[in-house]
């Protein structure tokens, strides 16, 4: 079985060198890419000085690009597992051993998750969290816990139709159409660091403006959203 | 407003939302721009069917007809919106700049480094046959 480990990274410098190496060091048995999504900073620099396998993007294309440019490359390459794996160090390698066991069982998508056997803890954040869940709940019937978790692998059959469409970003609002046509989903318990280095992406007003697109997107567009 | 062009006003909103929905569910559009469409779409449904929706503001402005206020909020949006197109047409053509001379320089580069392996192949040939000689 190859698996393929996808890093998409965007202005990583400070972080890249660490998970890659503990990647290469812990987990050899994996394959791993990390694709540049245009950075501004040195991130591609430091891939190729470091002789990580890199795709370099010549322009900046968002996580949903780079991480189907990743897909596309698994897909080209013939591999029967991917997983999308965060630059900023938030996810932990020891995980990846357990989510691959899982989707193993036939999974077509298996999410790392932070709230399986867990309790939410009480902020905005998970606020936000939790009315996905909701509006998820509502359209497919069907309870995801961490929706909005990056950690996420693929089967072969996914990755196919992943990396060959438009709309497939990696969201909860693909994973609430792909669940309502039939892919079977599986949850398990992971833990994630804080961000040790970097900004993160979300501020205010851009996670009002996510909570909008993923709400219209679930409740009504991926109701009527034809699969080809 | 009479009774037949409200008719013809949720009918024509129906018809522009259920227009949009097709598209959207033919993949023919991303649905980070369908978002915008599909808001305003419900915005025409939601004034055609409940007006004093609008008659309210207009009366609170003090403007003379709802038909104004209509008109003015209608075409500051699509205003404001074709401006928003315009810096993503920008970044669009900008992008493919990018790409298209990182294309034609990597090409340039990828020629040169042959043409720099022939010659030495054909230097280290022309040193061999001195040799032979």
């Amino acid at each position: 079985m190859k698996k393929l480990i996808i890093i998409p990274a965007y202005n990583e410098e400070m972080n890249i060198v660490r998970v890659v190496n503990e990647i290469r060091e812990k987990y050899s048995q994996y394959d791993y890419v990390v694709v540049n999504d245009g950075s501004k900073d040195n991130t591609a620099k430091v891939c190729i000085d470091h002789g990580f396998e890199l795709i370099n993007l010549p322009v900046n294309l968002g996580l949903a690009g780079a991480f189907q440019t990743g897909l596309k490359y698994a897909y080209i390459k013939g591999y029967d597992y991917a997983i999308q794996f965060d630059a900023d160090g938030q996810h932990k390698t020891e995980y990846i051993d357990v989510i691959l066991d899982e989707i193993e069982k036939g999974y077509d998508i298996v999410i790392g998750s932070r709230f399986v056997s867990k309790k939410k803890p009480f902020s905005l954040r998970m606020l936000g969290s939790n009315i996905i869940s909701v509006a998820m709940k509502i359209t497919t019937g069907k309870t995801i816990k961490d929706p909005t978790s990056g950690m996420r692998m693929f089967n072969k059959q996914m990755i196919e139709e992943f990396a060959l469409n438009m709309n497939y970003g990696p969201e909860p609002d693909t994973i609430s159409y792909l669940i309502k046509q039939g892919a079977t989903i599986s949850e398990v318990q992971v833990e994630m660091d804080e961000r040790l280095e970097g900004e993160s992406y979300l501020n205010f007003s851009r996670s009002m403006l996510y909570m909008l697109r993923m709400l219209i997107s679930i409740l009504f567009i991926q109701s009527f959203r034809k699969r080809k | 407003m009479s009774f037949a062009f409200r008719i013809i006003l949720i009918l024509a909103s129906l018809m522009t939302t259920l227009y949009i929905v097709r598209k959207i569910r033919y993949s023919k559009l991303q649905i980070e721009y369908a978002i915008f469409w599909i808001i305003l779409s419900f915005l025409l449904i939601l004034i055609s069917i409940f007006p004093v929706l609008v008659t309210i503001p207009t009366n609170i402005i003090g403007m003379q007809a709802p038909v104004n206020f209509v008109f003015l909020v209608i075409i500051f949006i699509l205003l404001i919106k074709a401006f928003m197109q315009t810096i993503e047409h920008s970044q669009l053509e900008n992008k493919l700049n990018d790409l298209a001379q990182k294309i034609a320089i990597d090409e340039k580069i990828s020629r040169d480094r042959q043409k720099d392996m022939e010659t030495a192949d054909s230097i280290e040939k022309m040193e061999n046959e001195g040799k032979v000689k």
